[in-house]
């Protein structure tokens, strides 16, 4: 008798899942709304509320800046809790909020500071306590603190979009100011900053022009030309150490340098003491030269495809500038760009093979676009202005640029899909040439 | 009929023979008498005259004449009414024997009325013996009519019962094959409810399906299986098919989650459907 209920029990309960297995209804979700993330970061629970190393604020406006993310404003927040327990999942989703962020910040004596963040996903379960998607405790320096809050929005970044955040890369710049006791010279600095325009220190300064930095892919090296010696050369030089190496000093034009993929190679323009520059690369390793084109016309800038098999570069061989490709086997050149009078300072955009990044000339002014290879769709994603040398973050989300605002030159970023633009803090002086670090 | 107006005619002849005879008779009597009243008034006067004094010759021979004619009429009319009396009686005496006549006619035709009317009567009793023949026969065939009547009846009842069966069976199966009909189109209307519910829940779910700005999501397809409460609250989500990307299928359940609770209907043989919902995203 108990064997028999045993069985009636399995059968019903085979019956159960069965039959529940087969009525499940079929719904296909093909279109989504394209949005950001709409998120909360609660100031953290510190001593030293709203300084400058506040964790919740450098996290609130790297998220924000990414164009990812919808931050919400910390004016408008109900309650300020920092502790998961505390946080009723109920009250946030009716702010319409997906996940939220708390934490606390206390001292742990030697100048060092223990980080507890927590991130909530509101949406997780149908509980009115919220899920904890991630929690981490850091102890670090207090000079540290703004690489720790950069770190934070990485690693909640890469939770939430399934992205490399880019927060804690960083920018090269050339910054011009003013000689401190001759206004009449300018001092030029090679720069290299956060994402978010802080914790900026020059690596090079000098008298003469400094042009056209790069980042190595591996970010440890920075290519650039150098004034001076009065004439233009191309160098390396070490983040880290400072230590600076001699790559190009051809006559006439050095210029243009663009580190390879795989960083062994640099492509370059070089005019060879002739009035117009032609694109040739450099074997790091062997110093061997490569020309690539070999005309009368302005070739220029050039940038290498992701794959290393192809570089694209700016001509005006057409009459005006515009954006061609060469392979480098077969050297055959293609003209990519036919869109406006203007194209100029392409790059490849990370993540995505058939898009480059831009500058592009239209009745609006000099503006930052993408440009897809594939399609031939133009997307501006700057209005007005004078914008100059476009570099796209390492995962292809946001460009950094510089552009003109009052006389002056400011670094602006832009999100790619245009929605999110704005300009970095910058003290004092111009900052131009602006070179986005790679991971 | 006739018969009888014969005879009648004949009674009718001979009282008027009777009337004439008797007619005739008194008109002779009284010419030949005449005034009989004075006759009488002189008889009574006779007393008066023997008593007269004066009587003449003449007027004895005149009397004794006048007696004598007197005397022959008086004997005249005796004689005249001994002959009428003779005659009366010969005719009363015709007239008795006319009445016997008559009333052995009478009694002959009163025989012949009642063996008439016997007959009539057996006729009668005949008849009414055939009609109660007829009666009884008429009887046994309506009996007979009857007993036919009610066997057609019955048997048209029995053919009725089974066209009855017959036609309930027909309409049995057309109450079957309307209930299908009516199935099928009840299930084409419930279908069509279940579909109206499925564009609602993939709006619903839609409308919270966050797609990153520029994030390549073409790859991604995730497949969640999710149970439903009655309201459409959603109990639970199971990753069955993950993107391999943990962030967007992350979203995916976010949106199942914020789209909660999903439209779904009140009736519950229709909800039975969206107990269980195998939900895919994929970025088309």
């Amino acid at each position: 008798m108990k064997k028999y209920s045993i069985w009636i029990l399995i059968t019903t309960l085979m019956m159960c899942l069965s039959s529940s297995a087969l009525a499940a209804m079929d719904i296909q979700i093909t279109r989504g709304v394209v949005r950001a993330i709409p998120i909360a970061i609660v100031p953290f629970d510190t001593n030293n509320p709203n300084g400058p190393n506040d964790i919740s604020r450098i996290v609130a406006n790297d998220l924000s800046h990414s164009g990812q993310f919808q931050v919400m404003p910390q004016s408008r927040l109900p309650q300020q809790p920092h502790d998961a327990d505390a946080v009723s999942a109920d009250l946030w989703k009716t702010l319409g909020l997906d996940d939220l962020v708390i934490g606390n910040a206390v001292p742990a004596g030697n100048g060092q500071t223990t980080v507890n963040m927590t991130l909530l996903d509101l949406f997780h379960s149908n509980q009115s306590t919220p899920t904890v998607l991630m929690r981490q405790s850091y102890t670090v320096a207090d000079s540290k603190m703004r690489a720790l809050a950069h770190h934070i929005s990485d690693i909640i970044y890469e939770k939430l979009t399934g992205e490399k955040g880019v927060f804690s890369t960083r920018l090269a710049y050339v910054k011009v100011t003013p000689m401190p006791n001759n206004p009449r010279h300018k001092l030029y600095a090679l720069m290299v900053s956060d994402v978010d325009g802080h914790n900026a220190k020059p690596l090079l300064t000098s008298t003469q022009p400094i042009m056209s930095p790069d980042w190595s892919p591996d970010g440890k090296q920075i290519v650039y030309v150098s004034f001076e010696t009065k004439l233009p050369q191309i160098f390396t030089s070490d983040v880290a150490t400072g230590q600076r190496r001699l790559i190009s000093s051809f006559a006439g034009i050095n210029g243009a340098p663009s580190f390879s993929p795989d960083g062994r190679s640099l492509a370059v323009a070089l005019s060879m003491g002739k009035t117009n520059p032609n694109i040739y690369t450099i074997d790091l390793g062997s110093g061997n030269l490569n020309q690539l084109t070999n005309d009368a016309s302005i070739n220029t800038e050039p940038s290498w495809a992701p794959d290393g098999q192809s570089i694209i570069f700016t001509s005006d061989r057409g009459g005006a500038p515009q954006i061609y490709s060469i392979d480098l086997a077969s050297k055959q050149t293609q003209r990519m760009t036919y869109l406006g009078s203007y194209n100029a300072s392409a790059t490849y955009l990370a993540g995505s093979p058939t898009k480059i990044s831009l500058l592009h000339r239209d009745d609006r002014g000099f503006n930052v676009a993408i440009y897809d290879l594939q399609s031939g769709t133009m997307q501006i994603l700057t209005q007005g202005g004078y914008l100059e040398s476009p570099s796209p973050a390492p995962n292809g989300r946001m460009i950094v640029y510089s552009t003109n605002v009052g006389g002056r030159r400011m670094l602006g970023m832009v999100s790619s899909n245009g929605q999110v633009n704005i300009r970095l803090p910058e003290v004092s002086g111009d900052a131009q040439a602006p070179a986005w670090s790679p991971y | 009929m006739q018969a009888r107006l014969k005879q009648s005619f004949g009674f009718s002849f001979v009282f008027h023979l009777f009337i004439a005879v008797v007619f005739f008779v008194s008109l002779s009597d009284s010419l030949m008498s005449i005034p009989p009243s004075s006759s009488v008034a002189e008889a009574q006067n006779n007393k008066e005259i023997v008593n007269a004094v004066a009587i003449s010759e003449d007027d004895l021979s005149q009397e004794i004449r006048a007696q004598q004619a007197a005397d022959a009429a008086a004997k005249a009319k005796a004689a005249s009414e001994a002959k009428q009396l003779a005659a009366a009686k010969a005719q009363a005496l015709a007239q008795i024997q006319q009445a016997k006549q008559e009333q052995a006619a009478l009694a002959i035709k009163q025989q012949a009325d009642a063996k008439k009317a016997a007959e009539q009567l057996a006729q009668l009793q005949t008849q009414q013996k055939q009609a109660a023949q007829q009666l009884a026969q008429t009887q046994a065939q309506t009996a007979a009519a009857a007993k036919k009547a009610a066997d057609a009846q019955k048997q048209a009842l029995a053919a009725q019962k089974a066209a009855d069966a017959k036609r309930a069976t027909q309409q049995q199966q057309a109450v079957a094959a309307q209930k299908t009909a009516a199935t099928a189109a009840t299930n084409t209307q419930m279908q069509n409810e279940i579909n109206r519910y499925v564009g609602l829940i993939t709006q619903a779910i839609q409308a919270q399906w966050t797609q990153l700005p520029g994030v390549d999501q073409q790859k991604l397809a995730t497949t969640m299986l999710i149970r439903l409460a009655a309201d459409g609250t959603v109990l639970q989500v199971q990753n069955v098919g993950s993107s391999g990307n943990p962030a967007l299928d992350r979203l995916a359940l976010t949106a199942v989650y914020k789209a909660s609770p999903l439209p779904v209907p009140t009736d519950p043989a229709l909800f039975a459907s969206f107990r269980e919902l195998k939900v895919q995203f994929s970025d088309s």
